[in-house]
């Protein structure tokens, strides 16, 4: 029944996704080099994109369905503390201002696709090296799901319900992904992206056609939010939610960079520069996402309600109430891109990584570079299947969890990788065991955290939120605070302690394999030179840098 | 920069041991952090001064052996001087950066609903507004610092 309604919507969206595809397979010839075709042809476009595209992908990454999705359901639900997705996506571009041109200089000349290659050569360690590499893959396939979370939403508000449409668009996002790699998120996210803004400048243009604008907007949002008992819910933040809010703004900000697929966009960049300024023009893409979060209160005041009891269906359902047939089909079409962008790119990281830090160096030390090529997409395709398994066989709300969980185990691999940018101080063991310390940490803390409902009673008994509560150290106090820095703080405790430890004992440390000229080099120098220039002294463009 | 030796890297353990020790202070001499930056030999000294950084260092393989570690603590009885200075990616301008990191994470500074504007609560407008700060300050740091290093 809801699906008769929604036919233009959805004939829209069909073409939407038509056009794609077609974009999809496209890209496979799309600035292809004349080179025997490798893993970082396939994993990085070849590390070839410039300002505009890299503006594009790392947009299409960052700002992903799910997001435009959860966030003003967040703000729907709770008002001021789920708007702390805004100011983190900006704080968090100063703050990788500096360390982003490095981590891309030295993969570059080392010939790196993932952070994980670089800690096993900044620190000499295979261990630390893997453990990087398994959390960094098990907090991006959560992720994964997640953007599947996203696109339901979408189908089921123009009723399409049931797993096979979903699963149908993602087994087209995997066919066009294993073709084409990097390159076919890079040049769909021009359209999810143009998607978006047209979007966020028609809802911008309806709400201020509405009779009383943003005024009635926000009176009737406070209403709604006075009448509730929770004390967690309100315009503004609460007295205690303040330390809360902060510190999940730091936090989410700090493990941002960190996870594979946001540093596969990075790395993907032609050069220095186009990092930098790339790092000057994304915050455009917070203010899309501060105004979308702004739809949570709009869709208060237009009581939307959300369909089948899914909060994630709230954003979609205030388009489909406020916007034409046809432009709520291209605002749905927005976030059902913006879902298979994210997941493209999510699944090529996780299967870089799973190809050079684990089956290249433990199973296959010798493995060509056609071979590594193939278990690179072989891996890409599995993690997807891993993806929609998940969906179909757990209940969503699991797939939530691991998220949670993921943003503060991803931010665990802080010491290592971001830190290993500026030094080599740290001996291998103590941030093995910093990481150690701290995942155990953030895991035990998330555990302890009750879910709430708005009437108080407690709804779940474990992983209910990432807001740890000060009490339970015994302080005499309300604060809350974000678990993933808790956690990290362990975490980096562990780790200069053991190094001082270790250092006083004489344990050998691992060798650096970095110099420190290499956080510095550009496109052009001749640090970065192909590898197999610099060994035969002849231009073999074979890929022999990765061996 | 013609290697004698072909092949993958791997292949590079025998390459350095293989390769001659370099000029340098006496084996006696005290290991140095700053020479175990490769964890081998560096090049050449003694074209120092034509010798641009790429040609003084050898290429570093991803996947390390056991051997690495032994060509490595070679390099720590035979340590050489790096020729060349290492480029700087460093300015006072950087510390601007810091300003619109730390300014969303000062709360009570915009936890109000006055003043409004388009009726849009202070706490939400005003924290949009830091698009603006972030975009001119990362411009302008950019600007800034382009021509004083690399990029």
């Amino acid at each position: 029944m809801r699906l008769q309604a929604h036919q233009v919507q959805l004939a829209i969206f069909v073409a939407m996704l038509a056009l794609i595809t077609v974009l999809g397979f496209a890209a496979a010839r799309w600035r292809r080099p004349d080179v025997p075709y490798d893993l970082e042809q396939w994993g990085l476009g070849g590390r070839a994109f410039g300002n505009f595209v890299t503006w594009f992908l790392l947009g299409g990454d960052v700002y992903t369905a799910y997001t435009f999705v959860a966030v003003p359901a967040l703000v729907y639900g709770m008002g001021a503390a789920g708007f702390f997705a805004v100011p983190y996506v900006m704080i968090v571009y100063p703050l990788v201002y500096l360390s982003l041109p490095r981590l891309w200089s030295v993969a570059h000349v080392h010939g790196f696709l993932t952070p994980s290659e670089f800690v096993r050569a900044r620190f000499g360690s295979r261990t630390l090296a893997l453990l990087v590499a398994v959390t960094g893959i098990a907090a991006t396939m959560p992720y994964i799901a997640l953007q599947l979370i996203g696109l339901e939403a979408v189908l089921k508000v123009m009723g399409l319900g049931g797993v096979w449409p979903m699963t149908a668009a993602f087994g087209v996002l995997a066919v066009y992904t294993f073709k084409s790699g990097l390159r076919a998120p890079a040049l769909i996210s021009i359209v999810k992206d143009v998607l978006i803004l047209w979007t966020v400048l028609v809802m911008i243009i309806v709400v201020a056609m509405l009779n009383t604008g943003w005024t009635g907007v926000f009176r009737d949002a406070g209403e709604k939010f006075a009448g509730t008992p929770s004390p967690t819910d309100g315009l503004l933040l609460g007295p205690t939610g303040q330390v809360g809010y902060a510190t999940l703004v730091v936090g989410s900000a700090l493990a941002l960079f960190l996870y594979p697929h946001t540093q596969t966009g990075v790395l993907a960049a032609r050069n220095r520069a186009t990092i930098k300024r790339n790092i000057a023009a994304l915050p455009v893409y917070s203010m899309m996402l501060g105004i979308m979060a702004l739809l949570g209160f709009v869709a208060i005041s237009a009581n939307v309600k959300p369909v089948d009891g899914d909060r994630n269906t709230v954003v979609p359902a205030l388009f489909d109430a406020m916007l034409p047939d046809w432009c709520a089909g291209l605002a749905f079409a927005a976030i059902g891109i913006g879902a298979l962008v994210p997941a493209a790119i999510m699944s090529i990281a996780a299967a870089n990584m799973f190809t050079r830090s684990i089956y290249r160096e433990f199973l296959r030390p010798h493995a060509s570079s056609a071979e590594e090529t193939f278990v690179g997409k072989m891996a890409s395709l599995l993690v997807k299947v891993g993806a929609v398994l998940a969906i179909l066989l757990l209940a969503p709300q699991f797939s939530i969890d691991l998220q949670l969980i993921g943003g503060v185990t991803i931010l665990q691999t802080l010491p290592a990788v971001a830190l290993g940018l500026y030094t080599a101080w740290f001996h291998r063991w103590a941030l093995v065991a910093g990481l150690a310390c701290g995942l155990t940490t953030g895991l035990t803390l998330l555990y302890q955290i009750p879910q709430v409902g708005p009437n108080g009673a407690i709804l779940r008994a474990h992983f209910g939120g990432s807001s740890w509560p000060l009490a339970k150290l015994g302080l005499d106090t309300r604060y809350t605070i974000y678990v993933g820095l808790a956690a990290l703080a362990v975490n980096l405790f562990v780790a200069v302690v053991g190094t001082l430890v270790l250092r006083a004992a004489g344990a050998s440390s691992g060798i650096d394999m970095t110099d420190r000229r290499d956080y510095f080099a550009d496109e052009g120098e001749e640090s970065i030179q192909r590898m197999t220039e610099l060994v035969d002294g002849a231009a073999l463009h074979h890929g022999a840098h990765v061996r | 920069m013609a290697d004698s030796s072909p092949g993958p890297y791997n292949t590079y353990r025998a390459r350095a041991s293989a390769r001659p020790v370099p000029a340098g202070p006496p084996p006696s001499a005290p290991p140095s952090r700053a020479n175990l930056a490769y964890g081998f030999p560096a090049r050449s000294v003694q074209n120092a001064a034509t010798d641009t950084y790429r040609q003084t260092r050898r290429p570093v393989d991803a996947v390390h052996r056991k051997g690495d570690d032994r060509a490595a603590r070679h390099a720590v009885k035979h340590p050489v001087e790096h020729p060349v200075e290492y480029p700087k990616d460093s300015s006072a301008w950087h510390w601007l950066l810091w300003l619109p990191v730390l300014l969303p994470l000062i709360t009570p500074l915009y936890n109000r609903v006055e003043p409004r504007w388009a009726g849009i609560p202070f706490f939400y407008w005003f924290q949009l507004s830091f698009v603006a700060l972030d975009i001119a300050v990362v411009t302008f740091v950019y600007q800034a610092t382009k021509r004083r290093h690399l990029s």
